[in-house]
């Protein structure tokens, strides 16, 4: 039996140093009872963090008990700001970085990997040479973004490039692709092949919300399919976004219920809405909320585009009066609806600030 | 309440000061301060900003420095600056004060009012089409258009998709296709190893026949030398000594010949000398017979005693002859001759006729004389002859000319004849003895010739044996022999020679040592890589044969190689071409297809929105409905006790526009079908029924009465009566009306009048 953690996407960067290596000793923790631990890019949030922090990396990797192999494939963040250098003369330790193209091949453990280093374009697959598949579990590295309907999502600033089909994945015969680059953890099971993108292993950036997970595959010699599972890390913390309408002398509302489910390594964004007397007053919320929640959460922020402002507001009877009927239609549940409700707000302020500024 | 303003520079005034009481009448013309008095009042309770409108009119028209304050009693007043002029400051109809925005007084009331002063039936209005689910509405339009590019994208998507299923199946086509040409690889590589093969045997060939060839170079090297050490040990006969030999031979030769003729001819000189013997022995006897016989010849001869010739018997019988057939010929000629002939001529002619015939006469007449007498003694004489000559014996053979003669003369010709023949013989005879003689003359000296011939002979074959001894040679023949051999020795060093120098050339080597050498050398390299001298021309020959074949059929596979080539990259280049932009293009497919549904849920979330801001303004609208029904009451009221009558009014929403006031006739009217004075009315009633509704203010009253007749003034001074007594509030009234100082005394206890000057 072999047991493989995968992760992708941790981004170690020298700027959340302590944050990003908090989640990267999670991991190796992880992959100390594990036969192998396949990072599938992106480990590195950019060529010059690698430089800084390979150090640290080599440390917790040697540190790995001897049964578990690291195998860390470069994604494409591996690849900005390298200058002139190149990833060939980086050493992260004994046959960890697979930089060999079209793929390194590694074996162990009962299973056999084969690690597909990032290109900005897989269209030679067809050509590639597919070693002969033995009775081993198959697991193929691979960083880019999978062309299928699953994974897609709402592009939302990812790098371009890198995109393959899963075709590739099924003409290398294999069992189980461990992929990286969107952030996003999402799988698929297709006949025999399951794709999985664990997601990124710490919040990189903002709308990265979910559990940060690593996979976890068991491959048993008497059972055909592969078992997947997912490990959220505790340290990677989540990033939480809530909508927080402003009351309309500029005050926040309670947000004790909601910070409730607030973790000490979670990035919390409040995005404020509303028309408010003064939107000074909105800068001083700033100042406020890191005040009070400063020390609760890893990071705390507030996002004011959509708090407008129109002064009197909180003395205008039809805005008073349009609060309070508003707050009686609240929703007992948290979803679609409140969404809804939380946009009404919005919409019908702007309505009474707009004729507001007509009366005027 | 304001109990006391005063300026102390403000505009024209400077220092003054006014005392105000519940009610306060300001009397004084145009030009006398009102409005500055007014703007005073107005900046003090309401402070309007410096930078607002009327903080910049008051600036402008005052300037900076102004001065002025309030006493007031109780609570100060503090106003806001549009609500004081829209609601509290009341002048006569047209004439406005500047607000801030070009907004009519009723509207701006409404910030006094209920909602703020907006009409939630008007936002609830306004976001009709947000919240609409009708068809022709924003959202639904919005919902359709996106509807539609999902359409179209969805199609885009599966259009791509069997476009990859397609790629992919065809790649597999592809793949079978290579796999064709990995096998048409293997074979063309196995036909390639097979042409070697074949190759190296023609190239083994080849050195064995470039051996073969370089070995009979060699071989001819050393034919050559050895034929030139032959030679060499000839070379005796490469000079020709022929001539020499020849010479000796033919002195030989000659010698022996001259020998040998000399012997034959002593040979022959015998012989003949022999012979000779004999024919003199012959003769001698022979002259014995014929002497006798010529002796006995001569005798019967003389005996006929003529000799007698028989010639001329013929030729006088031939003269004979030819003279008579001439006479005849004469004569039958003659006439005609003479005739033709000139008579002289013809004379001659007859006359030698004459004499021919005469003549032949003659002639006839004398052989007739001598043919006569002769026959008898011939007789005898033959008999004679038969006697005594040898003759008439048997054997002699030809019939004796004597006993055969027939006539006279013949006979003796014939006895004539044996005289002769006597007489030569006895000739001969002794030529004979003499030859003879000669004869043995000759054979004594040539005896002696034959022996110096015979000395000379041994000498020149003496010469000839030594020659040839010298040269060790048996014979002179083998001399030539040798020669000969030589020669041709010669001439095969000269073809060896050749073939030699062909070799050379072949070989391209100067001369014959460098051939020896080059020749062995390659013939070294040669061995070296032959490794099946048994190699033979028709092995060779098979598998060129094969090699030809061979070659051919790699032609073909390559051929089709190079078409399948083409075929799987064109096609591999296709399908890799296409497949290998067609995952970015799904994904932005599936891309647009997840931002379409994002943006449909988010219009469908601000369309449900929309719908719940309206349904609160719908509800705070239906408030605003019986506040508004509630509002034209109080007007309507008002507006009954300012007229003194009832006149229905009716706001059907809170704006000017939708006043209606029924007007005297009767009819339901809008305000701007209305008579001056009774809109002006409505309108005071409205403004201080609007007022009313404040928690507290001051009423300024700038000439409200201008155009209300003295009826309906006294009217609304009792209205304002009432209102004051309703709310308390301080009223201030400006007029250039002195009656109205009357009429105010009149209607209100606590009034105050100031006379401006």
């Amino acid at each position: 039996m072999a047991r493989i953690i995968h992760c992708a996407d941790l981004h170690l960067a020298s700027d959340e140093a302590a944050y990003s290596l908090a989640v990267l000793d999670e991991i190796v923790a992880l992959a100390a009872s594990a036969d192998f631990l396949l990072v599938a890019g992106d480990l590195f949030d950019s060529f010059a963090d690698l430089e800084r922090m390979k150090g640290e990396l080599r440390g917790r990797l040697a540190a790995l008990p001897p049964r578990c192999r690291a195998i860390v494939i470069p994604g494409n963040h591996e690849h900005l700001r390298m200058g002139g250098a190149s990833l060939a003369s980086v050493d992260l330790g004994p046959g960890i970085f697979a930089l060999e193209r079209p793929f390194a091949r590694f074996e162990g453990a009962g299973v056999e990997i084969l690690a597909i280093p990032f290109a900005e374009s897989y269209a030679d697959y067809l050509e590639w040479p597919v070693p002969p598949k033995g009775a081993r579990a198959r697991i193929v590295m691979a960083h880019g973004t999978l062309a299928s309907e699953l994974f897609a999502g709402v592009p939302d600033g990812e790098e371009p490039g890198g995109v393959f089909d899963a075709d590739l994945f099924a003409r290398l015969g294999c069992d189980y692709a461990a992929l990286g680059h969107i952030h996003a953890a999402r799988s698929e099971t297709s006949g025999a092949l399951t794709l999985s993108y664990p997601g990124s292993a710490r919040v990189w950036r903002r709308g990265e919300t979910g559990p940060r997970t690593v996979c976890s595959i068991e491959v048993r010699p008497d059972v055909p399919r592969l078992e997947l599972s997912t490990i959220a890390l505790a340290s990677a913390g989540e990033y939480r976004e809530h909508e927080v309408p402003l009351n309309l002398d500029g005050s926040l509302p309670d947000l004790s219920a909601i910070a409730e489910g607030w973790r000490p390594a979670d990035w919390v964004r409040l995005l404020v809405s509303g028309v408010i007397n003064d939107e000074h007053a909105a800068r001083g919320l700033e100042r406020a909320l890191e005040a009070t929640y400063g020390g609760r959460v890893r990071r705390i922020e507030l996002d004011r585009e959509r708090v407008l402002a129109f002064d009197g507001i909180s003395s205008e009877p039809i805005a008073r009066k349009f609060i309070e009927l508003w707050a009686a239609e609240e929703p007992a549940t948290n979803g679609a609806e409140r969404e809804i409700w939380l946009k009404a707000r919005e919409i019908g302020l702007l309505k009474i600030k707009d004729a507001l500024e007509r009366r005027a | 309440m304001i109990r006391r303003l005063t300026l102390a520079s403000f505009g024209k005034f400077a220092g003054a000061s006014f005392p105000f009481r519940p009610v306060t009448l300001f009397l004084g013309d145009n030009e006398s301060g009102k409005s500055t008095l007014f703007d005073a009042l107005f900046e003090q309770l309401c402070s309007p900003k410096g930078n607002s409108k009327q903080g910049m009119r008051l600036k402008e028209r005052y300037g900076e420095k102004r001065l002025a304050s309030v006493e007031f009693d109780g609570a100060p007043l503090d106003l806001d600056p549009d609500e004081f002029l829209s609601l509290f400051a009341i002048d006569s109809g047209d004439i406005k004060l500047p607000m801030e925005s070009s907004a009519s007084w009723l509207d701006r009331v409404k910030s006094k009012l209920f909602s703020g002063g907006i009409d939630p039936a008007a936002l609830a209005r306004s976001l009709e089409g947000e919240a609409s689910t009708q068809g022709n509405r924003a959202p639904a339009k919005r919902l359709a258009t996106l509807e539609r590019e999902r359409l179209a994208a969805e199609r885009e998507l599966e259009g791509l998709a069997s476009r990859r299923s397609e790629l992919i199946g065809r790649e597999e086509g592809v793949r079978g296709s290579s796999d064709r040409l990995a096998a048409l690889e293997r074979a063309l590589e196995a036909k390639l190893a097979a042409a070697k093969e074949r190759e190296a045997l023609v190239e083994e060939r080849r050195r064995i026949v470039e051996r073969e060839s370089l070995r009979s170079a060699l071989e001819s090297l050393d034919r050559l030398e050895s034929l030139r050490r032959e030679e060499e040990r000839t070379s005796g006969y490469r000079g020709d000594e022929s001539g020499k030999l020849l010479d000796l031979e033919r002195a030989l030769r000659a010698a022996e010949e001259a020998r040998s003729r000399a012997a034959a001819r002593a040979g022959l000189l015998a012989e003949r000398r022999a012979v000779e013997a004999r024919k003199v022995a012959e003769l001698a006897s022979t002259n014995e017979r014929i002497a006798r016989d010529a002796a006995l010849a001569s005798q019967l001869r003389r005996s006929l005693g003529r000799s007698p010739t028989g010639r001329p018997a013929l030729a006088v019988g031939l003269v004979a002859g030819a003279g008579v057939l001439g006479a005849i010929a004469g004569a039958l000629a003659l006439p005609r001759a003479i005739a033709s002939l000139p008579a002289w001529l013809g004379a001659i002619a007859g006359a030698v006729g004459l004499l021919v015939v005469a003549l032949v006469v003659l002639i006839l007449l004398g052989a007739l004389a001598s043919a006569g007498p002769r026959r008898g003694g011939m007789e005898a004489v033959r008999d004679e002859w038969r006697r005594r000559a040898g003759v008439g014996d048997s054997g002699s053979g030809a019939s004796d000319d004597v006993l055969a003669a027939s006539t006279y003369e013949g006979l003796v010709a014939a006895l004539a004849a044996k005289e002769r023949g006597a007489d030569e013989l006895a000739l001969r005879l002794g030529r004979e003895r003499s030859e003879l003689e000669a004869l043995e003359g000759q054979i004594r000296s040539g005896s002696g010739e034959i022996e110096s011939l015979d000395r000379a002979a041994a000498e020149a074959e003496r010469a000839l044996s030594r020659w040839l001894a010298e040269r060790g040679l048996p014979s002179a023949p083998a001399y030539q022999a040798a020669r000969a051999e030589h020669a041709a020795l010669a001439s095969r060093v000269k073809e060896a020679e050749g073939e030699v120098g062909k070799a050379c050339e072949r070989l391209g080597v100067r001369d014959e040592r460098a051939l020896k050498v080059e020749a062995t050398v390659r013939i070294g390299k040669l061995d070296a890589l032959i490794s099946r001298p048994g190699l033979s021309e028709a092995d060779a020959r098979r598998a060129e044969a094969e090699l030809a074949g061979l070659r051919a059929e790699t032609e073909e596979l390559r051929e089709e190689k190079t078409r399948l080539v083409a075929s799987v990259s064109g096609g591999l280049g296709e399908v890799k071409g296409s497949l290998g932009e067609l995952p970015a293009r799904i994904l932005e497919c599936e891309r647009t297809l997840a931002r379409l549904a994002a943006e449909a849920r988010g219009v469908e979330q601000a369309r449900s929105a929309s719908a719940l801001a309206k349904r609160i303004f719908e509800t705070m609208a239906e408030d605003s409905g019986l506040l508004l029904a509630e509002l034209s009451g109080e007007i309507a009221s008002a507006f009954a006790g300012l007229v003194a009558e009832e006149r229905s009014v009716e706001l059907s929403r809170f704006d000017v526009e939708s006043a209606r006031v029924v007007d005297s006739g009767g009819s339901m009217r809008p305000l701007d079908q209305l008579s001056e004075g009774t809109r002006d009315s409505f309108l005071f009633a409205a403004r201080l029924t609007l007022a009313a509704r404040s928690p507290e203010g001051i009423l300024v009253l700038d000439d409200p009465f201008l155009s209300l007749d003295a009826a309906r003034t006294r009217s609304a001074l009792r209205y304002l009566a009432e209102f004051q007594g309703r709310t308390g509030w301080q009223i201030v009234i400006f007029s250039k009306d002195s009656g109205m100082e009357r009429m105010v005394a009149d209607r209100f206890k606590e009034a105050g009048v100031v006379r401006l000057p």
